[in-house]
């Protein structure tokens, strides 16, 4: 199994502020990972460093051998905590947007996805409900075929319904040899899917394991233990 | 990658600019006719009414002009450092290739523009017998440009018209960059770092002038004695020269040192909501 | 079919008994293919990996069989799937005996309460 990223002593600073705290982190490929931590611990400074839209203070950060740039921004397919896409454009432009910018990108596989929800491609952002939006985007970033995905707080504030939709699509369309990292606080409703964990807080990890050595070995779901972690 | 970004957005920014210029034209015509209705410009009754017809379309006229500016400017903002940066800036592409391929849009619009607004302004105010003169003048001016005689100024001062759109696309970005540092109202923060900019340039234009000036002017004499031609007309024309490229120089330094701010600030100093 | 895991305890076993469940109650009949690994994780809502290793266990066990290249078969052999059924059957009764000891019933006394239980149900 190879390592897709790895972090060493990653330290990330706002001003006074520590986001990320000397990290050292190593998450191999192949693995649906949740990156579990209460809000403002970390999550989206880590997952924005990975994505490059962050320079790290110190320390080093490397997926899949390269240093976040051009080259990592080939492998790696993000989907943010916010929708970006342009309100006056169509479904059919991101189409072909990412289509042209990424190698990987599956147009028959996007236009599947889109039917099966009976999303007309040649609508308008505007026109579509915040919740379609939010699909689309998913659908976006899941017909990559990357090698590490990053989904920031995916199921965060949707209902029950889509949420089943998001986990579906995440599954449906994850290939053996990627590597699925997802932030949420909402363990509950993702540990089924998860290989492994890792406990951020305060910028410090807390804990990286799999997660049914934590069923085996302290008979506890996930979010059992993660309540027990960061109790109050 | 470079071609690509220049294509998605050159097919971003088109239609609203397009559907403004076009509606800037009717409204050329229409305050034209207006006008010409008054007995106006060519009936030389030029009323009251008449003129401030023609004012307020000047005013239309540059309004589109400034609005042209701050589009491109809005375009690079808002797709870079709101949350659509959240897809520009992880798109596999270099900050070069991001400020350049979205530059030239910006570039081939706002020269459009400059030709736009003046291709405006005849038909707002030139007669039939104006406009051939200046079809028949145009050739020549071209002409005479490419003759030996020609003071090397205006070929500076060409130079400089030509330039003239990339600095001040690059100002913008730059002003962009500078807004997308601030934590909150970044847009506002950007007008207000265009102005800002745009103020210590004109500062700092004045302070080299006056301190290179009366050396220039020094020089160019003292090359005079040398060669023992003394007129007035040639050393005042080489001042002028040698002021011109100083002010390019100026631009030219201005405008790589804005290229730089942008692209350090897309590297490594993002800071999207 | 519906999935009701329980997150405090590995999923793929509890996944592996599930299947094994479908199988020895004929939902699966010997003989056939199972669904593909990446069918039956998204009908689970479950990662293909978790799948995969649940797959593993049951083949371990003797109960699915994989072919190269086309897919996991059920096993043919109707004995085993038989034994299989009478083990989970004893365990079953074993660990409801225990409950009932510990209710305070005699297995005597459970037995004819079954007994009487059934006459109500017939008449």
């Amino acid at each position: 199994m190879s390592t897709i990223l790895q972090c060493e002593n990653l330290s990330k600073r706002y001003g006074a502020r520590t986001a990320l705290d000397n990290i050292s982190l190593k998450l191999d490929s192949g693995r649906i990972i949740g990156l579990l931590g209460p809000n403002g611990s970390g999550k989206s400074t880590l997952i924005k460093l990975i994505n490059d839209l962050l320079s790290p203070t110190a320390g080093t950060l490397l997926i899949d051998g390269h240093a976040p740039g051009l080259e990592t921004k080939k492998i790696v397919s993000y989907l943010p905590e916010r929708t970006y896409l342009d309100e006056n454009l169509k479904v059919s432009s991101y189409i072909s947007y990412f289509a042209d910018f990424y190698g990987d990108f599956d147009t028959s596989r996007a236009l599947d996805m889109l039917q099966r929800l009976d999303i007309d491609p040649d609508l308008r952002i505007k026109t579509l409900s915040k919740g379609t939006q939010e699909k689309v985007q998913l659908i976006l970033v899941m017909s990559r075929r990357a090698r590490l995905y990053c989904l920031d707080e995916p199921i965060a504030g949707v209902d029950p319904a889509a949420r089943d939709y998001i986990l579906s699509t995440i599954i449906n369309n994850y290939d053996e040899n990627a590597t699925i990292l997802i932030s949420t606080h909402l363990i509950s409703d993702v540990e089924n899917i998860l290989d492994e964990v890792v406990f951020i807080q305060n910028g410090h990890i807390r804990l990286q394991a799999q997660v049914d050595d934590i069923r085996c070995n302290q008979g506890n779901s996930i979010d059992g233990l993660f309540r027990e972690v960061f109790k109050c | 990658m470079l071609k690509k970004i220049f294509k998605y957005e050159w097919k971003t920014i088109c239609p609203l600019l397009l559907a403004v210029h076009g509606v800037g034209l009717v409204i050329a015509v229409i305050c034209r006719i207006g006008i010409r209705l008054m007995d106006g410009l060519d009936g030389n009754d030029n009323s009251l009414m008449a003129i401030l017809l023609m004012m307020a379309a000047v005013m239309a006229i540059g309004c589109i002009v400034a609005y042209t500016y701050f589009y491109t400017g809005y375009r690079f903002y808002k797709s870079v450092f709101t949350q659509q940066g959240y897809l520009t800036n992880t798109l596999p592409v270099t900050a070069d290739q991001l400020i350049w391929g979205k530059g030239f849009t910006a570039v081939i619009w706002v020269s459009l523009n400059f030709l736009w607004a003046v291709i405006a302004l005849i038909i707002l105010i030139a007669s039939p017998s104006d406009v051939s003169e200046i079809l028949h003048e145009l050739p020549k001016a071209i002409a005479s440009l490419f003759s030996r005689d020609t003071p090397a100024f205006v070929w500076l001062a060409v130079l400089s018209t030509l330039l003239t759109p990339f600095s001040m696309t690059i100002q913008i970005y730059a002003s962009a960059a500078i807004g997308n540092l601030f934590m909150g109202h970044k847009l506002l923060a950007t007008i207000g770092s265009f102005f800002g900019i745009s103020f210590i340039q004109q500062i700092l234009g004045l302070v080299i002038l006056a301190i290179c000036g009366p050396h220039l002017t020094r020089i160019t004499y003292q090359a005079q004695e040398i060669e023992g031609n003394i007129s007035y007309y040639t050393p005042v024309l080489n001042t002028m020269n040698l002021m011109m490229i100083l002010t390019l120089a100026f631009s030219v330094i201005c405008a790589v040192g804005f290229y730089f701010l942008c692209r350090y600030v897309l590297d490594h100093k993002l800071n999207l909501e | 079919m519906t999935w009701i895991l329980d997150p405090s305890r590995p999923i793929y076993a509890q996944i592996a008994e599930l299947v094994r469940l479908d199988i020895i109650s004929g939902l699966y009949q010997p003989g056939t293919k199972l669904p593909s690994v990446r069918e039956l994780a998204a009908q689970a809502k479950v990662n293909p990996n978790t799948m995969q290793k649940a797959l593993t266990e049951l083949e371990r066990s003797g109960l699915v069989h994989s072919m190269r290249t086309s897919g996991r078969f059920i096993t043919e052999d109707i004995d085993m799937i038989q034994k299989m059924k009478e083990n989970l059957a004893t365990d079953q009764i074993r660990g409801f005996l225990e409950k009932m000891s510990s209710m305070g019933f005699q297995p005597q006394d459970t037995l004819k309460l079954i007994e009487k239980i059934l006459k109500e149900e017939q008449s």
